[in-house]
């Protein structure tokens, strides 16, 4: 079955090619399975509200926001990488590397330099280039030795998560300034969490790399058809390296996140969370196929993830359950996924 | 007459005042490390029945895993919810201090359990109820000392790099050891709480150094993990395996002699007193901690196993 989606796709990745039709116009059927995530989303808000005490309060809709913010960014990445066909387990490990030798870093300059703002600035930009690298050292082993993507970002996250526990002994660095924290858990105007902003930024940039950029257009060829878009011209390999650099950088900032609303640099931050991206970009609706995906989609998984915990915890529903949900949740969107996969072929 | 009657309201009055206090239902937010775990079933039984006793609303919730991000936002909406006190098993000694801040900003009452926060001054808890780690396995080094005659080749047989309790537990097992010249630590591996990896683990050891004579598991997976690599390489009786922690498991390793002997933790102690110290502070008995509370070890051994005492030591597997 999969071979006949497959074999049926490169007439239509001929026309993804066509500049335009990546975004070629649903139809009302696939725009109503597009939204029916969103609106498991607003129906799980609204029977929380009613439900669950606590749960429609300033402090809880933070809580739910600065939590999924890190899942969040991993999924944007993870998106790009699956909708190119591509898997990246290492990303909860490459969240955890940065985190911990940006601390590393930024503790280092402090101490030289005796100034706080420069060894944040320091300590951040570097974190994010080890991030872009990893991911790039992954891209580059994916793309150029054609070994499979599971296979390498598998092994990334044995090698990352190793030389986290290598760099501090296993022992969370602690002694970093107070400031980091401050920055961590700042609220612009009192009210707005610095947690939601930085995601909201990352958002914006997602949806303009994937929807208004030629990286954008490449990642659904590349996930449509490998081949027709090798024969198209495309330097996919060029590009696998950089989606591969982009998760990487979005994990480097998702353990930034971590790094500064905890104030200490936490071997273990991250540990299993390539597996909440995966889910939230596959419960958006992404196939793990390749092809298909959106921005939108991947942060309602999230948010859906996120809400579900807290709101399942609120009611003081037994904690099994939140698991059962999620994987409930997984399934039927990805059979709803199957279901578009064959509206696609038909067409 | 009427002294009678005074004497009459006046008990009337206290009794009213004393229900009225007393009948305050309190919620009580309890975060484990992780649910799933024996060892906070048990602590999750002794909190139950405190709770009932005292007629307080219990929320018994924690991660599914041993992540401080997941216990964050779970702490986070327990105080959204507005519970009176919070019970909590930090997953990391620094990074809940931030939030462990928030709930006592909101006038939450916070005590932590089994693990305990870096900088316990900093006046964020109360006070914190545990097992001294560093003397549990300091004892388990001990008999595993006395075991093997003070003499040869040992391994330590850790789980987790980073997390509080186990870090102690290397510290203490290795202090017993360093009084001894003649006993090496030849091994250290970690299983991170993979029974499986833990019994390839004992093999790889067994089969470099055919000289051990014993070896120190730090938990309950590494623990069972390590008995399956004895059993797997016929060194039973060869070699002396002292483990932490008591699930039933382990204990059926020990009654097929694989395990010598086990340190058994109080969970159970750790959650009813965490309530019951909990309830107290609320009620104003207790407005300051003296200190913090050890719940103490109970050793199981081949002598002692089937004696019933030892039976109520055993961590438990299913939720109340």
């Amino acid at each position: 079955m999969v071979s006949h989606d497959r074999r049926g796709e490169p007439e239509k990745s001929g026309v993804v090619l066509s500049e335009r039709a990546y975004e070629d116009r649903p139809t009302l059927w696939k725009r109503l399975l597009n939204q029916w995530i969103f609106l498991v989303l607003l129906v799980f808000i609204a029977v929380f509200s009613v439900t669950a005490p606590g749960f429609l309060t300033v402090r809880n809709i933070r809580n739910i926001i600065s939590y999924t913010s890190v899942p969040l960014l991993l999924a944007l990445g993870q998106t790009f990488v699956i909708i190119s066909g591509g898997i990246d387990l290492s990303v909860g490990a490459v969240l955890g590397f940065c985190g911990v030798s940006s601390a590393l870093i930024l503790k280092f300059v402090w101490a030289a330099t005796g100034s706080v703002g420069f060894s944040i600035v320091v300590g951040s930009l570097s974190g994010m280039i080890i991030g872009t690298t990893l991911g790039a050292v992954s891209g580059t082993m994916i793309a150029k030795l054609k070994v499979p993507p599971f296979v390498v970002t598998l092994g990334m996250l044995g090698i990352a998560r190793g030389c986290t526990y290598l760099l501090t002994s296993g022992r969370a660095i602690v002694g970093l300034p107070t400031e980091l924290a401050r920055v961590g858990n700042y609220r612009i105007w009192g009210a707005i969490p610095i947690t939601l902003v930085i995601p909201l930024f990352l958002i914006g940039i997602s949806l303009y790399l994937l929807n208004m950029t030629r990286l954008g257009r490449y990642t659904y060829a590349i996930g449509g058809s490998e081949t027709a878009a090798i024969r198209a011209g495309i330097p996919v390999a060029r590009y696998k390296i950089l989606i591969y650099a982009l998760s990487g950088f979005m994990a480097s900032f998702a353990g930034l996140v971590t790094l500064a609303r905890f104030g200490t640099g936490s071997p273990l931050a991250g540990l299993n969370s390539e597996l909440d991206s995966i889910a939230a970009v596959v419960i958006g609706g992404a196939s793990l196929m390749g092809g298909i995906g959106t921005i939108f989609g991947s942060v309602v998984g999230a948010l859906i993830i996120g809400v579900l915990l807290v709101g399942l915890v609120l009611l003081n529903v037994e904690p099994y359950w939140q698991m059962v949900s999620v994987g409930a949740i997984l399934i039927i969107a990805v059979f709803l996924d199957q279901v578009r996969h064959k509206d696609r072929v038909r067409t | 007459m009427r002294t009678l009657k005074m004497v009459f309201l006046v008990v009337l009055l206290v009794a009213v005042v004393g229900l009225a206090g007393f009948g305050k239902k309190y919620t009580i937010g309890f975060c484990p490390g992780i649910v799933t775990n024996p060892f906070y079933i048990a602590m999750q039984h002794g909190a139950t029945q405190a709770a009932n006793e005292l007629g307080i609303e219990l929320i018994w919730q924690g991660g599914q895993n041993w992540d401080f991000s997941e216990q964050t936002v779970i702490l986070n909406a327990l105080i959204a919810r507005g519970v009176d006190a919070l019970i909590l098993s930090p997953t990391d000694a620094e990074a809940i201090k931030i939030p462990l801040q928030e709930a006592v900003d909101a006038g939450i009452a916070v005590i932590t359990v089994d693990t305990d926060i870096n900088d316990p001054d900093s006046e964020i808890r109360l006070t914190n109820i545990a097992s001294d780690n560093v003397l549990g396995a300091f004892m388990a080094g001990e008999a595993l000392a006395e075991a093997i005659g003070y003499e040869g080749e040992v391994a330590l047989m850790g789980a987790m790099v980073g997390v509080t309790t186990n870090e102690m537990r290397y510290e203490g097992f290795r202090a017993a050891i360093a009084q001894y010249p003649n006993i090496e630590i030849v091994a250290t591996e970690y299983s991170g709480e993979d029974q499986a990896k833990a019994a390839q683990q004992m093999q790889s050891v067994l089969l470099a150094h055919p000289n051990l004579v014993g070896a120190f598991a730090v938990d309950t997976p590494t623990a069972h993990g390590c008995a399956v690599g004895v059993r797997n390489e016929g060194a039973q009786g060869k070699v002396v395996l002292v483990g932490f922690d008591a699930q039933p498991l382990q204990v059926e390793d020990l009654q097929e002699g694989l395990i010598t002997m086990l340190v058994a933790q109080a969970p159970y102690a750790m959650g009813y007193v965490g309530v019951q110290l909990a309830y107290d502070h609320l009620q104003g008995f207790l407005p300051e901690f003296p200190g913090n509370f050890t719940t103490g070890f109970y050793v199981i051994t081949a002598d002692n196993v089937n004696d019933p005492e030892t039976q109520k030591w055993v961590y438990l597997t299913e939720a109340p």
